[in-house]
C-alpha cells in the first residue's frame, strides 16, 4: 500500500530535521510538508484516499489551526484504518499527553527532536 | 447553745444607735442569739462614718436607727448607703411609718424592723437572711460586671442584637472604632444597614435557620460595610442568649481582609510560577528540542559540507533564543519579588 507522510509544523528548522529524519526511513516514499493545520486540511479534504495510508506527523501550537482543532476537523471523514497520527511537541506537560490519548486518530506522542527510536515505534504501528 | 442548730454563724455587727436604752436593748438580743463575733456600736452618724471609713472594719451588717442628732432619715439612709461597702443595712426604728419603710428598701436598705416588736428571733433571722442575700446579690453583681467588662473591653468588634427587629441593643467600643459609626447611630440601625443589599437574603436565611433548636451557636465569612462605605471581609461568631428579656445574638467579629488579601497575593503569585512552569514546557524546549535535533543531524554525518554553515547558523539562532526566553524567565521571577515587596 502506498504511504504519505504529512508533517505539520510551523517551525521551519523543526520541519527540515523532521523530514531529514524520515528520509532514511519506510516512511520517504513520499512526505509532504505543511506550516500549519489549516493548510493541511485544505489537502486532505481535496485528496484523502482510502486507498492510501497516511501517516501524519502533527506540531501542537501552531498559528492558525493548532493541532488540536485539526485533530477535530479531520476526524469526521478520515478513518483510523489509514490514517495514523503521531503528535510531535516540544512540550513536555502532561497535560497535552493526556489530552492526545483521547483522540482515536492518535498512535503516539513524541517530543521533539523526532529520534530513530521513535521511526521504529511509528514503523511498528503502521505495518500491523 | 444558740436557736440555731448545726454551723453557728458570727457576724461583726455595726450598731448606729443614739438611744443607749435601746442599744442595750439590742445588745441582749444580739447576744441571745449567739451570733455576734464583734458588736460596734456608733452613737451617732459622724462616729459611724469615722468607723466605716477607717480601714479594716470588716463589717458584715449595719443596724441602723433612723433619726440621729446629727442626720436622720432619708438624707441618712442615702449617706450610710454610700458609706456601706456592699454591707447590708437594717433600718430600726421606733414608729411604724408604711410609706418611708417601703421607699427605704429603694434607697438601698435590705430590711426594716420595728422596735415595738422587736425580740431575739425576729433580728436573728433578718441579719442572717439579709448577709446571705447579699453576699449572693453581690456575686451576682460582679458576674454581671465580669460580663459587661468582657464586652466593653473585648478588642474585637462585638454587639448584640434584637433577633425580631434585628436592630442593635449593645455595641462595644471596639466595633464603634472599627465600624465608624457612634454608639447613637448604631442603636438607631438594624444588622442589615451593615451588610451588602444583595447579602441581605441570605442574612435572613441564616436567621431563619438559628430559631432551630440546637443551632445557638453561628460561625462563617461574610462582608460588612463600615460608615465609610469601605466593604471588608469578616469572621463572624454569634451566639444566642436573652437581653434584658428579649431574645438576641451577641457577635463577635475578626476583620480577615488584610489576611484573604495576603492569600490573594500567594494565589496570584502561583498563578505566575504556573505561567512560568508552561513557559519552560511549551517555549524553552522548542528552540532546545532545535538544538537537539541539528546537532543530532551533525554528528550522524548526513549533511554535504555546504550545508554545514547553514546549520551552525540555525545552531546560533536557536540559542540566542533560547537564550532571550531564559532572560525572560528570570524578569517574571523577578516580578514576583517586587509585588511582594509592594504588597
Amino acid at each position: 500500500m502506498n504511504i504519505k507522510t504529512l508533517v505539520i509544523d510551523d517551525d521551519e528548522i523543526s520541519v527540515m530535521l523532521t523530514d531529514l529524519m524520515i528520509r532514511d526511513s519506510p516512511l520517504a516514499s513520499e512526505i509532504i510538508t505543511f506550516s500549519d493545520g489549516v493548510y493541511a486540511i485544505e489537502y486532505l479534504k481535496n485528496k484523502y484516499n482510502v486507498d492510501t495510508q497516511y501517516v501524519i506527523i502533527l506540531d501542537i501550537n501552531m498559528p492558525l489551526m493548532n493541532g488540536w482543532e485539526f485533530l477535530e476537523r479531520i476526524k469526521s471523514f478520515v478513518s483510523t484504518k489509514n490514517t495514523y497520527v503521531f503528535m510531535l511537541s516540544s512540550s513536555s506537560d502532561e497535560a497535552d499527553i493526556k489530552k492526545s490519548s483521547k483522540f482515536r486518530l492518535v498512535e503516539g506522542y513524541f517530543m521533539k527532536p523526532l529520534q530513530k527510536e521513535h521511526l521504529k515505534q511509528i514503523a511498528a504501528i503502521v505495518k500491523s | 447553745m444558740g436557736i440555731m442548730k448545726g454551723i453557728e454563724r458570727r457576724y461583726n455587727i455595726l450598731v448606729v444607735e443614739d438611744n443607749p436604752g435601746d442599744y442595750l436593748l439590742i445588745e441582749d438580743y444580739l447576744e441571745e442569739a449567739n451570733i455576734v463575733r464583734r458588736l460596734h456600736w456608733a452613737e451617732d452618724f459622724n462616729t459611724a462614718k469615722q468607723f466605716l471609713t477607717s480601714s479594716n472594719n470588716n463589717i458584715d451588717i449595719i443596724l441602723l436607727d433612723l433619726s440621729l442628732p446629727d442626720k436622720e432619715g432619708e438624707p441618712l439612709l442615702k449617706e450610710m448607703d454610700l458609706l456601706s461597702q456592699n454591707q447590708p443595712i437594717i433600718i430600726l426604728t421606733g414608729y411604724p411609718d408604711a410609706d418611708f419603710a417601703a421607699k427605704s428598701l429603694t434607697l438601698g436598705a435590705s430590711d426594716y424592723l420595728l422596735k415595738d416588736v422587736l425580740n431575739s428571733t425576729v433580728l436573728h433571722k433578718s441579719i442572717v437572711y439579709n448577709i446571705e442575700r447579699n453576699r449572693i446579690l453581690v456575686n451576682l453583681r460582679e458576674s454581671e460586671e465580669r460580663y459587661s467588662d468582657l464586652f466593653h473591653f473585648s478588642p474585637l468588634p462585638m454587639w448584640v442584637f434584637d433577633r425580631q427587629t434585628l436592630k442593635f441593643l449593645d455595641v462595644n467600643d471596639a466595633a464603634i472604632a472599627h465600624y465608624g459609626y457612634s454608639y447613637d447611630e448604631f442603636l438607631n440601625m438594624d444588622i442589615t444597614q451593615i451588610r451588602p443589599s444583595a447579602d441581605v437574603k441570605i442574612l435572613e436565611a441564616g436567621l431563619e435557620t438559628l430559631k432551630q433548636p440546637h443551632s445557638n451557636l453561628f460561625h462563617g465569612e461574610t462582608t460588612h460595610i463600615k460608615k465609610n462605605g469601605q466593604h471588608i471581609e469578616v469572621e463572624v461568631r454569634s451566639n444566642s442568649f436573652q437581653y434584658k428579656g428579649k431574645p438576641a445574638e451577641i457577635i463577635l467579629v475578626n476583620d480577615v481582609t488584610e489576611r484573604n488579601s495576603h492569600v490573594d497575593a500567594i494565589e496570584k503569585q502561583n498563578e505566575v510560577l504556573r505561567e512560568i512552569a508552561w513557559t519552560q514546557s511549551h517555549v524553552v524546549r522548542a528552540p532546545l528540542a532545535r538544538l537537539l535535533g541539528l546537532v543530532n543531524v551533525l554528528r550522524d554525518g548526513k549533511i554535504s559540507e555546504d550545508q554545514k554553515d547553514d546549520f551552525y547558523g540555525h545552531i546560533q539562532k536557536s540559542a540566542q533564543e533560547l537564550d532571550e526566553i531564559i532572560k525572560g524567565v528570570i524578569f517574571k521571577s523577578q516580578q514576583i519579588e517586587i509585588n511582594k515587596k509592594k504588597g
